[in-house]
């Protein structure tokens, strides 16, 4: 599996008398002139700084790079003069536009860098003994904390899986994922902190949630792994953020899920901006697309698990007696349509809106009437 | 799909008649006695805040309760959680805790998030309009920029490529993959922006360096990754760092490369304490980690000597060679230095880089 | 003499807030969006770009704004009243407990992405918010 290389360097002549060369100051120089593209760059707005944006013109920009840039399959960054029959290849397995670009990725990628927070100060951890929870309540919670735990690493697993084979050309895509790995690690990092400051630890791992990740994680390919946890997994979790927020027993919470939320909405909206470039560039693939997420739908409605639905009835009612819980039940009942109303609304800015139609949600939620409603798009 | 779910959900009475009886208000409510290690977590130093050590003390929720070879758990459950039947594999590689551990993971973690910059805005690019440079010089910097672009996306990618085979049970070092992945990221994308700044354009590829790379990310177990990334390629780009800093005529390039020092660093720190991990727990892999060393010091060589590499730092230096040659001789030592501390105390033994140190200074 | 509200000198008030406070937004990093604040039957038209607020404005086309935040004056001016009490939205009061449940403010929006905005930029929205506690306020 290893690669040691073309050349025993010291053995070989040509680069000893290279070397012996330029130690005589005889340099080449031929570097100094390759011909490559000379652009002028400038910040467009000074408070902003220069961005990836600023930078997107001629033969290093995004928007001249074909759907299928022949020839780089190397480390040369892009717009860089590099010898095709003699670079070192590095193997990449997505080299198509389609397979991972999305629009205003660029964009998305400096809010990331932008609006990085950190778990361990912006969140504050010292007032959480001030406030009083009901123990039934702060155990609720811990659960609910247990479950983000657990789910949130497979957005910076998924990610990584695919990033080192995305074909260097597309940098702004392999920063926006490496910027996604370290959001998902930090709100795993917030969740875990969460659960173990607040008196009662971690709880239970949720098998059914576990077979979802699973199903995430041995995806076929990045876009149907994209379009099942960029757009559907975490726009769910995105609605149970916001509800989190809703129910949170303490500031300090709500703190917490105004932060993570703000990245998870960065990464749905990639999701919904890749779904849209692929329809838009690749439409023979909304066929394989909409197979990936039949399945990925069935995944989800499996999550129905009574450990962690019955925690967020618990926190949505403020406890567990008997009116407490048809309270939660109502306000966990609203959430999940507003889950599945959000993500019909995303599928159809995306271009994808025959999805609704066939999607596995409908039937289920109109079976259970929950809130006595069919989700359907608003007009 | 290549995992497909046992039955058609959408159709499942089973799951028809849960959803029904919990949302008609007949709770289970088990789960709520499933918390055996209850603990309250605090901040040692409140102006540290919260950290990973920190809620690392209790041996249930610990690295301490890390056994060397995991058996226990290959799902996502986090580590200290109650494991109930029917928790899937998520089919992991690594799950030997020597094969990734270091101490000093948790902490580089946090330092590594506390010490967050953005290129677009923390780099004073203006300065950049009166950098001071000569013609040649201000290719120079653009060719070794374009170089460098290439040698932070593949240490981007030698993270991407192991921390999803990473059993969930060292979450500490997978986040701190994920903060390595992002900080090569963004030094990819701030020599980018040094390249092409004011009258820009990216120079020219180097074939020895791509060799290199590939050397390193196609390295065939983690612990051989992390030596060839972590002590070997940041090693490198960390002593280039301080080299363009110590040359830097502007406000601008000064900033730059102080943070490409300090990012470029946490790595290294990482890399020296996981080496010396591993062979303090199993001292045999000294044997396979030399020898592989030995293969990517040769790709080292290559880079080091190459035109697109070395003539640019003659061009920095006034065309002083031996200037060059002592930055060379003095980045080796450090090199050197680190692996010793890390447990690999023959490199310099058995190492093609004296060698080649004796070529460039005229000394064979 | 406090700063009546509902009014453009109100929001003109913590447009300089995000001016005089920078360092907390720029903390906060990039925000750009373009949305709407309606107080019973008034819309006030409120534009972030980088890092602060760059234009507010009364009236407008909603269909244009990525969002509105809409509720009744009442609301509104209890959502203040708990900002100035507390040195900052309370619990019950902060933008995403006020639009989540109940509608009692309504999140508007005929895009997804602009929607989604809300969420992306929720933070710096709260901050921008949660400066009315230095502000000398007539909320009666």
């Amino acid at each position: 599996m290893s690669y040691y290389g073309s050349t025993e360097y010291l053995a070989n002549d040509d680069f000893v008398l290279r070397m012996k060369d330029i130690r005589k100051g005889n340099l080449d120089l031929g570097w100094l002139d390759v011909g490559t593209e000379q652009i002028e760059v400038n910040a467009a707005n000074p408070k902003r700084g220069l961005t990836y944006l600023d930078l997107n013109q001629g033969s290093y920009g995004y928007d001249e790079l074909p759907e299928m840039p022949r020839g780089p399959r190397g480390s040369a960054p892009r717009g860089a003069a590099y010898d095709v029959a003699n670079q070192a290849d590095l193997g990449p397995e997505l080299n198509l536009k389609s397979d991972v670009w999305a629009y205003k990725v660029a964009s998305f990628y400096e809010e990331a860098v932008s609006r990085q927070w950190d778990a361990t100060t912006d969140v504050p951890w010292g007032d959480l003994a001030k406030h009083e929870r009901p123990q039934e309540v702060e155990i609720a919670f811990a659960q609910l904390c247990t479950f983000f735990t657990e789910v949130e690493m497979i957005a910076t697993d998924l990610p990584a899986k695919w990033c080192w084979r995305m074909n260097n050309q597309f940098h702004e895509v392999k920063g926006f994922i490496a910027s996604q790995a370290i959001d998902e690690a930090r709100h795993a990092e917030v969740f875990r902190k969460r659960a173990l400051a607040g008196g009662v630890g971690l709880m239970r791992a949720l098998p059914q949630a576990e077979h979802s990740l699973k199903a995430i994680l041995d995806s076929d390919t990045y876009s149907e792994a994209s379009a099942f946890m960029h757009l559907l997994a975490e726009g769910n979790i995105l609605t149970m953020f916001r509800f989190s927020e809703f129910i949170s027993p303490t500031p300090v919470d709500k703190r917490m899920f105004q932060l993570v939320m703000q990245d998870e909405a960065r990464h749905v909206s990639y999701g919904m901006q890749h779904l849209k470039w692929i329809l838009d560039n690749a439409p023979e693939r909304r066929e394989q697309l909409h197979a990936a997420l039949d399945e990925a739908e069935n995944f989800s409605l499996s999550q129905f698990d009574s450990a962690l639905f019955e925690a967020m009835i618990v926190l949505a009612g403020k406890g567990t007696s008997p009116a407490q819980i048809q309270k939660g039940i109502e306000i966990v009942g609203t959430l999940q349509l507003k889950q599945i109303e959000e993500y019909f609304q995303r599928l159809r800015r995306a271009g994808f809106e025959d999805r609704i139609e066939r999607s596995k949600f409908r039937p289920l939620l109109a079976m259970v009437s929950l809130a006595n409603q069919d989700p359907k798009l608003p007009s | 799909m290549a995992y497909i779910a046992p039955k058609d959900f959408s159709q499942d009475p089973e799951l028809l008649a849960t959803v029904m009886r919990v949302m008609g208000g007949d709770l289970d409510l088990s789960w709520m006695k499933d918390h055996p290690h209850p603990i309250r977590a605090h901040a040692s130093q409140p102006a540290r805040g919260l950290t990973l050590d920190d809620i690392n003390r209790d041996p249930a929720y610990g690295p301490a309760s890390i056994p060397e070879i995991v058996r226990h758990n290959f799902s996502m459950a986090p580590r200290g959680a109650v494991l109930p039947e029917g928790l899937p594999s998520l089919g992991y590689r690594v799950n030997r805790k020597s094969d990734v551990w270091a101490d000093l993971g948790p902490a580089l973690f946090e330092e590594s998030k506390s010490r967050r910059w953005a290129p677009a805005s923390t780099i004073p690019w203006a300065a950049l309009d009166a950098a001071g440079y000569g013609r040649e010089e201000d290719r120079a910097i653009r060719q070794l920029a374009t170089g460098l672009i290439s040698m932070c996306l593949v240490a981007a990618d030698v993270p991407s490529r192991w921390v999803w085979l990473m059993n969930q049970e060292f979450h500490e070092i997978k986040y701190l993959q994920c903060a390595h992945m992002f900080d090569a990221a963004r030094m990819a994308e701030a020599f980018r922006k040094r390249a092409l700044y004011g009258h820009g354009a990216l120079g020219r590829d180097s074939r020895e360096l791509g060799d290199f790379l590939k050397m390193v990310i196609d390295s065939e177990t983690y612990p051989l990754a992390s030596a060839a990334t972590n002590l070997t390629l940041y090693s490198f780009l960390q002593a280039l760092g301080r080299r363009l800093e110590f040359v830097s005529r502007n406000a601008a390039d000064t900033a730059l490369m102080t943070r490409i020092v300090q990012d470029s660093t946490r790595p290294i720190a990482y890399g020296v304490d996981h080496i010396r991990s591993l062979l303090a727990e199993r001292p045999n892999e000294a044997v396979a980690l030399g020898e592989h060393l030995d293969l990517i010091e040769n790709g080292l060589v290559g880079l080091l000597g190459s035109r697109e590499w070395i003539e640019p730092l003659i061009v920095l230096s006034g065309g002083n060679v031996d200037a060059v040659a002592a930055f060379y001789r003095r980045s080796v030592d450090e090199y050197f230095a680190r692996c010793a501390r890390a447990g690999l105390d023959d490199r310099a033994a058995r190492s093609p880089l004296p060698a080649f140190l004796n070529l460039i200074e005229g000394r064979c | 003499m406090g700063i009546p509200f509902p009014s453009l000198a109100f929001f003109q008030a913590l447009q300089q807030r995000t001016k005089d406070d920078a360092a907390a937004f720029e903390k906060l990093g990039y925000c750009d969006t373009t949305f709407g604040v309606r107080v019973g039957d008034e819309l006030f038209r409120v534009a972030f770009e980088v890092y602060e607020c760059v234009e507010v404005a009364a009236g407008g086309n909603a269909a244009e704004l990525d969002f509105v935040l809409s509720a009744p004056v009442a609301l509104w001016r209890e959502m203040l009243a708990s900002i100035q009490a507390h040195g900052g939205a309370d619990g019950a009061h902060t933008i995403n407990t006020l639009t989540h449940v109940g509608d009692v403010m309504k999140v508007e929006y005929e895009d997804p992405e602009g929607h989604d905005r809300f969420y992306r930029f929720m933070a710096t929205i709260q901050a921008f918010f949660d400066e009315a506690r230095t502000l000398d306020l007539e909320l009666d």
